[in-house]
């Protein structure tokens, strides 16, 4: 309490011996408050609008999932979730805007250029654990969204782990090779035959919340075999068996649009049994957060693309 | 010859006991899992009754209260249907239930709560509180299948 007069004595004092100070004081501090209010403003030149749908995208992408070690009761997006493959054990970065830890020292055009062609901004190139294989076919304004909503996470000063990946898959170098076999860059394309709601659940199956990482098989090297689009993978993460999800007898051909919609929304199959595993976080933190037309979309969608049969191997 | 009955008695309660905590045996997991997959299909039928009426306003509210007195029934006994070492090979059930048997049962906890606030709503006829709660019931089956059902066999 020692030092600091009363607010009260300072103002009588300041009318008392000149009023003309009074008045400096007070354009002063109209002055501060401009700038006070401008301030934010100039530190933050993302729009309210590009915060809050980048906050959609994110949910949209399922970052959430990989980027946040709920079980270990990690800081949220500050990376160090196990992912197990068939190739080792990847473990996600953080990405909060940390500039040491986490990705606080990167630009727009960083993130859209590890999206969009699966290179750090030193030049690496991630590994396709990271699906960007998918996500090459955002959008630049939902990057440019993301990234504004990114700015507003709490910076996580959580070093990243190294993955465990043995030899040869651990290759970084070998990277640049996976890509040139199997990496094909570039945005989704609408298909001006289809409705938009069609082509809105492509965009989003396909690119955003990358259902085909999981659920369409790979090949031995870990290439997606999108000749058999979402039929399913017997060896998916945790070498669990994922489902087949096109409209086939051994997909699901016996679900309806509306099933297939509550089931992206809380998790209920059409027999009344509840989701578990890896596709009860997706539905946690990405499509359980979407809109209801999105998640009709996604459905219309699925219920569109070729009936295949599930695939053993 | 007093105390010779009294320790006959305590003897024979410590075996009781003893045999209690026993690991069961195969044949024990076994009728173990039967009993729990029943309940738990018992689950799924339930759950699919309560859709109906939540989502196309289908059946009647006598059919609600049944449904959700036996998620509640079950659910109360949920830990009791998991003993040690009553793992089949048919059985989805993860190392995880064991080994982190309070959170397991703090998730089957959760879910009597839940069903339990839908069988109130559904016993005083309220149909818009019988709705309300739905959410949390089927939040509280995906909750424990997140962390300790394994993948279809």
């Amino acid at each position: 309490m020692r030092g600091g007069p009363a607010p009260g004595r300072v103002a009588h004092v300041a009318t008392a011996s000149a009023p003309m100070v009074t008045n400096r004081i007070l354009r002063a501090a109209m002055l501060l408050a401009a700038f006070a209010v401008a301030l934010p403003a100039l530190a933050q030149p993302a729009d309210g609008d590009a915060v809050a749908r980048g906050e959609y995208v994110f949910h949209a992408a399922g970052c959430e999932s990989c980027h946040t070690d709920r079980k270990g009761g990690g800081a949220s997006l500050a990376g160090g979730r196990a992912l197990e493959t068939p190739f080792g054990t990847f473990y996600a970065p953080n990405i909060t805007p940390h500039p040491e830890y986490g990705i606080g020292r990167w630009t727009v055009e960083d993130l859209i250029a590890a999206l969009h062609r699966g290179v750090s901004p030193g030049g690496a190139h991630f590994f396709p654990a990271f699906p960007y294989p998918s996500y090459t076919q955002m959008s630049e304004a939902d990057i440019r969204d993301l990234w504004a909503w990114l700015q507003t996470v709490e910076p996580a000063d959580t070093p990243n782990r190294a993955h465990d990946v043995p030899p040869p898959f651990g290759w970084r170098f070998l990277a640049g090779g996976w890509k040139w076999m199997f990496f094909e860059p570039g945005r989704f394309e609408p298909d001006p035959g289809k409705s938009a709601q069609w082509n809105r659940g492509a965009y989003l199956v396909r690119a955003l919340a990358h259902c085909g990482e999981c659920h369409t098989p790979r090949n031995f090297l870990g290439g997606r075999k999108d000749d058999y689009h979402l039929a399913g993978n017997p060896h998916g993460a945790g070498n669990e068996p994922v489902p087949n999800i096109t409209p086939h007898d051994s997909g699901i051909a016996g679900w309806s649009e509306d099933d297939i919609a509550t089931y992206l929304d809380f998790g209920m199959t059409p027999d009344g049994d509840f989701a578990g595993g890896a596709m009860a976080e997706v539905i946690e933190h990405g499509t359980g957060n979407l809109s209801d037309d999105d998640r009709a979309a996604i459905a219309a969608y699925l219920k569109d693309i070729p009936a295949l049969p599930s695939r053993s191997e | 010859m007093k105390r010779i009955f009294l320790f006959g008695v305590a003897a024979a309660a410590a075996l009781a006991v003893g045999q209690a905590v026993l690991p069961v045996q195969a044949q024990d997991a076994m009728a173990a899992y039967e009993s729990r997959h029943k309940a738990m299909e018992s689950l799924s039928g339930s759950m699919k009754t309560l859709a109906a009426f939540v989502k196309e306003n289908q059946g009647s509210m006598s059919e609600v209260v049944a449904a959700a007195d036996n998620i509640h029934t079950v659910a109360m006994n949920i830990p009791s249907m998991f003993p040690a070492n009553s793992m089949t090979e048919k059985s989805r059930a993860k190392a995880e239930i064991w080994t982190m048997w309070s959170d397991f049962e703090a998730d089957a906890k959760a879910l009597a709560e839940a069903s339990n606030k839908m069988l109130m709503a559904a016993k005083a006829g309220d149909a818009d509180a019988v709705k309300a709660s739905f959410g949390a019931v089927g939040s509280a089956c995906g909750d424990c299948h997140k962390g300790y059902r394994g993948p279809k066999k």
